[in-house]
């Protein structure tokens, strides 16, 4: 499926976490108002507009990965790609370093933050540094976030609010990180790759239990507040029970 | 398994797709690359004219992060 996904645009939204993709969702997945499932999947033609499957909440129709993959190719063997080989796609960033934070430990992966207080400075680092965010050895390795807000950087233990690159090594929550590799911006174009390249042989991921990652959550009081209030019925009321459940217990 | 969690880690099989449990990062696994911008990733699909593949997801699970 790997190999399938590269003719493909992926996308994975955050599902609670923009008020207008969540619209958005909504609409794709024909849901009354305020009544998002926390999980919505869909497949698009490059318009963005022709739906290639039906939306739903997961990809079961596909039955296995395998028949998936199989089908991906089908449906991507459709469409010419536009640009040369050469082209190289924009490293694809989240939005905020927190949820960047959240989505690298939800995955764990390493987290790349490019931070510069000055915009147009940002954008060039970003530029210069997309090509090795698309080497094989690196591309999909990483989460990646790029901010000019110094405040931003908070969660990073071991920053100085230096401009530059930080390879971040997220705790199990995604709450907060290490730094393992930090590169200064004007570095950056000469050493990322070295760094990009020793984060990752560095990094260990978490060996994570779902049932037990939810109840030591708990227990250390770990909450994470969506920006969009959650709306997945069956998963408020999973949260209810659950939260009832530890706050009565002796 | 409560319905939710069924289909929760029904898609997370897609999101970690090339995922394994193991400690060693030598040799890690190819990945899905994931844009994370609706916008952004709409208008790079219709440049390249390449088509969509979305998913969505929260990274937590009963209000606890750090988890699909």
């Amino acid at each position: 499926m790997v190999t399938a996904s590269r003719a493909w645009v992926c996308i994975r939204l955050l599902t609670y976490e923009n008020e207008a993709e969540y619209k958005y969702m909504e609409k794709l997945l024909g849901v009354r108002q305020g009544t998002l499932p926390n999980t919505v999947f869909c497949m698009l033609s490059p318009d963005g507009k022709t739906q290639l499957t039906r939306p739903a909440r997961t990809p079961a129709f596909f039955r296995t990965p395998q028949n998936m993959a199989v089908q991906m190719q089908r449906l991507a063997a459709r469409y010419q790609p536009a640009v040369q080989p050469s082209f190289v796609a924009p490293i694809p960033v989240v939005d905020r370093v927190d949820l960047a934070m959240n989505v690298a430990a939800s995955d764990n992966r390493p987290l790349v933050v490019l931070y510069h207080p000055e915009a147009s400075e940002l954008v060039k680092m970003l530029e210069m540094n997309k090509k090795l965010a698309w080497q094989p050895a690196i591309v999909g390795q990483f989460i990646y976030a790029a901010t000019t807000g110094q405040e931003e950087l908070k969660p990073i233990v071991g920053q100085k609010g230096q401009a530059g690159l930080y390879v971040v090594e997220p705790d199990e929550y995604g709450v907060s990180g290490k730094v393992t590799q930090f590169v200064k911006a004007e570095r950056v174009y000469e050493t990322a790759l070295t760094a990009l390249r020793q984060g990752l042989a560095e990094f260990q991921p978490f060996q994570k239990n779902h049932q037990q990652h939810i109840q030591n959550g708990y227990v250390f009081g770990i909450e994470w507040e969506t920006v969009v209030p959650e709306s997945d019925p069956m998963s408020v009321q999973a949260k209810q029970r659950y939260k009832a459940r530890f706050e009565s217990r002796p | 398994m409560p319905h939710f969690l069924r289909v929760s880690l029904m898609l997370a099989t897609v999101m970690l797709a090339g995922y394994s449990t193991t400690i060693a990062e030598e040799n890690p696994p190819q990945r899905i690359v994931w844009h994370a911008n609706l916008e952004k990733g709409l208008a790079l699909a219709k440049q390249i004219n390449r088509p969509v593949f979305l998913v969505s997801g929260a990274p937590a699970c009963l209000g606890v992060p750090g988890v699909w």
